[in-house]
């Protein structure tokens, strides 16, 4: 028998707002445990949360930037659990009537058809503390670190629409491209602003039925995802094929042992709504607001491209996939740089070396309107194009302007046809060189030639102004 | 002094210290003074901050000497129920899980009260986090009724209820959930506001139930009530459920007479079970409304015979949860050993929390329980909704309804302590107003035979505070019973 499975993601994003879900601490990483902490966010005695208009605002943009419907009417719950990482013994999350419902996005299958995967709710939670287990001594040793504590989230509940690995690798590559155009978050599972658990489950191929699931958790990349999914599939699937029952519970990915591993059942407690934070009443006008916040979103954008730059599909594609890249790219374009020219230097040249360095491409030290400058040296034959890429390479260290690098340089380009004529001599000579070398052997020689004038000139020489010269010399012009 | 604050109303206090005439140094240890020696028999304070509370009177004086106009109440010393959280001193909620806690931040309502000049005494007794009728249920001791030793001051604010009694505080602040605040008012024979849901925040007010908890003031009459609730109300942005809106002119309410007015007599909180004494003296209070100028209207809340398992459902669910977080990790009381996450929870709780507490924790859970939600817990909720709109069908016809607040005077100490359900029945006047989230206030209209106090409760639309106090203002200034004292104990 032949058998599928049955995969639906649950997607936890962290907002990036500035400060956490119900109280006014900072909501950042890296600083001294327990630094972002205040009577609300460790729930002391008497502490009663206040829902961040900024958290809401990106959760709502977050949902409209995924097609989703945000709800009229919706309603914090106390989730209980007891963990030292909860400090209240409850969780505030929407368990019954969430932000929003409905959404979803379109990807490319195996096969290169397009696959509708949908989204069944998103709703807005609170992150929890982190635990830190050390030894003292020969103790060992729980602390807890609230910095995180009431961080703002929401997660993302699809339906179980994925069939493969391919699916939920390509959905959740598309979901961190659309939730970075609206800047709600990262998205990052590396750094943990995008954490996802995979709900598998497997049936006879053709069958509607829905079997009892399990729950993967602890993948740490998009990758991760994917094997974990294979993994489990395979395991259930030889599970069933050997008579055994699948349990419902949940398993921990081992990315050393790719494998999935058994966890602890959890202790699921009550859920009620919570009285102390109000109903979440969003009004039509207020939706519509941010309706018209949304920025254009990356298909449209793609579209766009292919339309008015004359790009391909891909490479729209490929610009359009980061918010900042598609910015570069545009504002590249708006400085008058033909737009395959800067498709070429941003994919090429400067995307790399923005990320060897370690910048971000919003904050890089060679910003649109700088390369822009350079580029246009190159578009007026100014240079050429290997010194294009040392200067640019100097501009990441150095404020000066890219005239001012090229004149320090020397790099001017050599297109005088005197000088050329004598170095093309010089070179004929000393490598021994006759015309009737350079007219046969189908240009090899020339090649050759053209890289020893190159050479001779301290690279400065105007390639296209040799070959000129070069076909003058041997009457082929 | 001493001798002179002794039945002293708040507000001529106040007036005493703007004008110069005392100092609130004198105040302070006039009533430190009292604590010393009668509270060892009362039991209505868990702290008493000397240190503090001289510290803060001598400021004021300094201030008013130097010429500085100072808030409504400068100089005025008060008490404060031990479940608002004061900054720096310790704070318990009654309850031993939370013995040693020294909070870092202060309760709105408490730093509005400082805000205006008031002098805090210190932390008053409580039922362990205000779940009681009876201050049986502190963990620490009992409190006793300054009219008669022998019973109980009412609950769970009976500390507050009876400082004010016994003249150990000028006001004070309680908390009421299903009449935690009017009940013991009643018992003690002083005036107890419970305000519109959200009047007063619960910014730093640790929560029992958090959709029916209201702050609110205790004084010696009406108008001292008024001072203290146009003080502590208001807008607070720290707590999302605060109302919006300025606090009302309550001291000029209670002024303003009640001619005009229709008050409504519900059918349903004079029925079998009320003790005679006080139905009569609460009846001759409807009279004397009546001769006053109200016109008295019969009116009906048909919802009122579910208010009681509403309430319970309602109030045991939300403790269950707020009540999560005392698990030994943050702050409060550990266990000394535990080997596991579990027998730390477990042993910490158990320790930790005394039985009443234990018990709604329990019924909470239970109730809450998977499969069992929409029984219990969405039915309690669908019920609060008709108990509510009973209130607002009543007041389509009059303007506040008048009715008693406890079916019995005060009880014996330990009478009712074996019997919980008997305990609870006796809150059937009181829950329902906080179900509705409409203010209601308690004041004396008699005693009885044996010299104990009776409560008359007025209960005013949401946001009708002014209502309230017009009725209650009237009524006190055409009797005298706020004006008899309990004799200081020897």
């Amino acid at each position: 028998m032949e058998f599928e499975a049955v995969i639906g993601l649950e997607i936890h994003v962290e907002l990036n707002c500035p400060t956490k879900m119900f109280c006014d601490c900072p909501n950042r990483y890296g600083d001294e445990p327990n630094a972002n902490t205040c009577p609300t966010c460790l729930w002391f005695p008497g502490a009663a949360p206040r829902l961040s208009e900024v958290a809401l605002e990106k959760a709502a943009l977050l949902c409209l930037g995924l097609g989703a419907e945000l709800q009229p009417t919706s309603v914090f719950d106390q989730k209980v659990y007891y963990y030292p990482d909860l400090p209240k013994g409850f969780q505030l999350s929407q368990a019954h009537l969430p932000l929003s419902r409905g959404g979803g996005i379109e990807i490319a299958d195996e096969t290169g058809k397009p696959k509708r995967l949908r989204i069944h709710h998103i709703h807005m939670e609170e992150d929890v503390a982190k635990l830190v287990h050390e030894m003292e001594g020969r103790v060992p040793i729980s602390l807890v670190d609230f910095n995180r504590a009431g961080a703002p989230l929401v997660e993302i509940v699809t339906e179980p629409d994925f069939r493969s690995p391919h699916h939920a690798m390509e959905f959740l590559k598309a979901l961190r491209t659309q939730v970075r155009y609206v800047g709600s978050s990262e998205c990052s599972m590396e750094n943990g602003t995008m954490r996802v658990d995979a709900n598998i489950s497997v049936r006879p191929r053709g069958t509607s039925q829905m079997n009892t699931k399990v729950e993967v958790k602890n993948m740490n990349s998009v990758r991760h995802v994917g094997d974990a999914i294979a993994y489990e599939f395979a395991r259930q699937r030889a599970a069933v094929e050997a008579g055994e029952a699948v349990v419902l519970h949940t398993r921990l990915w081992d990315p050393d042992k790719k494998a999935t591993l058994p966890m602890r059942a959890k202790f699921e407690g009550p859920c009620v709504p919570d009285p102390s934070v109000p109903v979440i009443a969003l009004s039509r006008e207020w939706i519509e607001a941010m309706r018209s916040r949304l920025p254009e979103m990356p298909a449209a954008r793609a579209e766009r491209f292919v339309a008015q730059h004359g790009l391909s599909a891909d490479e729209a594609t490929f610009l359009s996939a980061d918010p900042d890249v598609a910015r570069y790219f545009e504002a590249l374009v708006g400085e008058g740089i033909a737009p395959r020219m800067a498709l070429h230097w941003l994919g090429t040249q400067l995307l790399p070396a923005v990320k060897e360095r370690g910048q971000e491409l919003a904050a890089t030290k060679v910003p649109a309107p700088r390369l822009a400058v350079l580029l246009k040296l190159l578009a007026r034959d100014e240079i050429n194009a290997n010194v294009a890429r040392k200067v640019l390479g100097a501009m990441f260290d150095s404020d000066d302007a890219p005239e001012a690098i090229v004149e320090a340089g020397g790099y001017r380009q050599v297109s005088d046809a005197k000088e050329l004529d004598l170095l093309i001599d010089k070179v004929m000579v000393e490598k021994k060189l006759t015309a009737a070398d350079l007219q046969g052997g189908q240009g090899k020689a020339m090649g050759f030639l053209i890289g020893q004038v190159m050479q001779a000139s301290g690279g400065k020489a105007n390639p296209k102004k040799i070959r000129e010269l070069l076909a003058k010399k041997l009457g082929t012009a | 002094m001493a001798s002179h604050v002794r039945g002293l109303p708040l507000v001529a206090q106040a007036e005493g210290v703007a004008a110069g005439q005392w100092k609130s140094r004198d105040l302070v240890e006039a009533y430190l003074d009292r604590i010393a020696r009668l509270d060892k028999r009362i039991g209505a304070f868990l702290l008493v901050d000397v240190e503090g509370a001289r510290r803060k009177a001598d400021i004021i004086d300094k201030r008013i000497a130097a010429g500085e106009s100072l808030g409504p109440l400068a100089g005025v010393p008060v008490g404060l129920k031990d479940i608002f959280v004061t900054k720096g001193i310790e704070t318990t909620a009654g309850s031993k899980i939370l013995k040693g806690f020294v909070p870092p931040y202060e309760s709105t309502a408490t730093a509005r009260l400082e805000a205006a000049g008031a002098v805090s005494l210190g932390k008053l007794n409580l039922d362990e986090f205000a779940m009681g009728s009876s201050n049986e249920n502190s963990a620490y001791h009992p409190v006793r009724n300054p009219w008669d030793l022998e019973r109980v001051p009412g609950g769970s604010s009976g500390g507050s209820a009876a400082a004010v009694a016994a003249s150990l505080c000028a006001g004070t602040l309680g908390t009421d959930t299903g009449g935690s605040i009017r009940q013991p008012a009643s018992l003690c024979g002083v005036v107890g506001v419970k305000p519109t849901y959200g009047r007063v925040s619960r910014y730093g007010v640790i929560a029992f139930a958090s959709s029916l908890d209201h702050p609110g003031p205790f004084g010696r009459t009406v108008e001292d009530a008024a001072a203290l609730l146009e003080v502590i109300a208001g807008h607070d942005p720290m707590d999302s459920t605060s109302i919006p809106q300025p606090a009302g002119r309550y001291r000029q309410a209670s002024r303003a007479g009640l001619s005009g007015m229709r008050l409504g007599v519900p059918k349903e909180y004079f029925q079998a079970g009320m003790d005679a004494e006080v139905e009569a003296a609460v009846r001759a209070a409807l009279d004397e409304l009546g001769r006053l100028g109200a016109r008295l209207v019969p009116v009906s809340l048909p919802h009122t015979k579910y208010a009681i398992a509403t309430y319970y459902l309602i109030c045991t669910a939300e403790a269950s949860s707020n009540l999560a977080r005392y698990d030994g990790v943050r702050y409060g009381h550990r266990t000394a050993e535990a080997s596991s996450l579990e027998e730390l929870y477990g042993k910490t709780r158990g320790e930790g929390f005394g039985a009443e507490s234990k018990r709604r924790i329990v019924l909470g859970t239970y109730v809450l329980r998977a499969g069992y939600y929409e029984a219990y817990y969405g039915k309690a909720l669908r019920v609060r909704r008709l108990i509510a709109d009973d209130f607002v069908a009543a007041f389509q016809q009059c303007d506040a309804l008048v009715t008693p607040t406890s079916p019995t005077p005060a009880f014996k100490l330990g009478e009712r302590a074996s019997d919980p359900l008997q305990m609870y029945l006796a809150d059937i006047y009181t829950v329902a107003p906080p179900l509705a989230g409409v203010p209601a206030l308690s004041q004396c209209c008699g005693f009885t035979k044996s010299g104990l106090p009776i409560g008359l409760q007025t209960i005013g639309p949401a946001l009708g505070e002014e209502a309230v106090f017009r009725v209650a203002g009237a009524y006190e200034a055409a009797t005298d019973w706020h004006r008899r004292l309990p004799e200081d104990p020897a």
